[in-house]
């Protein structure tokens, strides 16, 4: 691509100055190479690409407008009344917490993959520690309806594990089927859906689910090195959101929902059981 | 003459539609374009102080949907493409009414558009499709003008080469 011919581009584009134009369509007039290239980029800006994606766009999901409104309605009611404590409307709770898990596996992979990488093993527990409260400052996203309008199969969610190597990691807790974790199934909660997230070159696994009624509980893993400093759960909580987190032989765990926090607790252990019986 | 600061709650909200269809033409999977509004708010908000009265809140937004995606993209190393199908050749027939080598042809350009490398495919995403500036495209996509330009160039070139252009 050379000099001239970036200069039709961007005469066809009106990037150009009256006199680099008049330039550019002199040389047009003048190349016959140049002039082929201005009629095919007038042919393809008349077929109006904006329009045609316009038409193909999908509406957004009205959950997801809802979600992203409350979202939205939120900061703004923070700025407004800092000192005080936000209303407890239930549809306000219930998006708060709801989203919670989501953004929860974005910073988790956020502090997991880069924040403590590098850190010497003592660091690690404080480093968590902070991470896991940077977790429960965000108060975002997702509506119960945004994980149901999403669900994917746990066949899917099976592929999903065995594509981004997390096998190993899941194994001693769901075997073959993250639709079967006995401990959340007792629970009332079941598999709703699965995705991968991440944060440059860390993949984060998060798994959703979902019991009857109420909010959606979390359940995410993403590969970890360095020492298991944490095999002991710890736990955190803020604003009616609860996680439990450890490490287990290379890989990071967090469960986090809107159960009470001894809850969350007891299925974690139940969870971290079952892999301490095959580790 | 300096303009008044914005209200970030409702630009925001206006903006959310082009945040949809530029997360939708970006990711190709509905999923991954919902998964991309939500972040793409939820940083909007975190990094509102940073955001300059007087800039344009419509590329600044842009600059983080983008740079989300780059990101994930890059931890993933792949992502989906499928976008054009049946139905946006239907729809984009009905609502054009381009006639039918039109249609075909502009049904291989937006196949052509996604089976793009990724900086190229989001150079002529901005500049060809959300009517942003060189100058804008670039700091979107945090590179010189230049390059924005030679991308633009490369991508237009190819979809001549394999369209009936």
């Amino acid at each position: 691509m050379n000099d001239e011919e970036l200069l039709i581009h961007a005469w066809i584009d009106g990037e150009l100055a009256p006199e680099k134009a008049l330039q550019a369509a002199m040389l047009a007039a003048a190349k016959p190479e140049l002039q082929l290239l201005s009629e095919q980029l007038l042919q393809l800006q008349k077929l109006n690409l904006a329009e045609a994606y316009q038409q193909s766009t999908p509406e957004m999901p009205t959950a997801l407008q809802a979600s992203l409104q409350k979202t939205i309605l939120q900061n703004e009611g923070a700025k407004s009344e800092p000192s005080e404590e936000p209303v407890q409307t239930e549809a306000a709770a219930a998006n708060r917490v709801a989203t919670f898990a989501k953004v929860a596996a974005v910073v988790l992979s956020i502090g997991l993959g880069y924040g403590l990488a590098n850190l010497p093993p003592a660091e690690h527990e404080s480093a968590l520690a902070t991470w896991s409260d940077t977790v429960l400052t965000y108060q975002h996203l997702y509506l119960r309806e945004t994980v149901t309008d999403t669900a994917t199969s746990a066949q899917q969610a099976t592929m999903l594990i065995e594509n981004n190597g997390l096998t190993q990691a899941l194994v001693s807790i769901i075997g073959k089927d993250v639709s079967a974790i006995s401990p959340l199934n007792e629970k009332g909660y079941n598999f709703s859906r699965a995705q991968i997230l991440g944060y440059k070159n860390s993949k984060l696994l998060q798994m959703v689910y979902l019991a009857d009624e109420g909010l959606p509980l979390a359940f995410c893993v993403m590969p970890l090195s360095g020492e298991d400093t944490l095999a002991k759960i710890s736990t955190n909580s803020a604003k009616g959101v609860n996680a439990s987190y450890w490490r287990h032989a290379g890989f990071a765990y967090v469960l986090v929902g809107s159960l009470p926090g001894d809850e969350i607790d007891v299925l974690a252990q139940s969870l971290q059981r079952t892999q301490g019986s095959q580790g | 003459m300096q303009q008044p600061p914005i209200d970030i709650s409702v630009a925001l909200t206006d903006l959310l539609p082009k945040v949809w269809g530029f997360a939708w033409r970006l990711t190709c999977d509905k999923r991954d374009a919902e998964d991309l509004v939500q972040r793409t708010c939820v940083r909007v908000l975190e990094k509102q102080q940073q955001f300059r009265d007087g800039s344009s809140f419509h590329s600044w937004v842009f600059t983080i949907t983008h740079s989300i995606w780059k990101n994930e993209i890059r931890s993933r190393q792949t992502r989906p493409v499928s976008l054009v199908d049946e139905t946006t050749t239907e729809n984009v027939e009905d609502v054009s009414q381009a006639n039918a080598e039109q249609k075909i042809q502009l049904m291989q350009i937006l196949q052509c558009i996604e089976a793009l490398p990724e900086d190229q495919r989001a150079a002529i995403l901005l500049v060809a499709v959300e009517g942003f500036s060189y100058k804008e495209s670039a700091k979107i996509l945090d590179i010189p003008i230049g390059t924005v330009m030679s991308r633009l160039a490369r991508a237009r070139q190819r979809i001549c080469e394999r369209t009936t252009l």
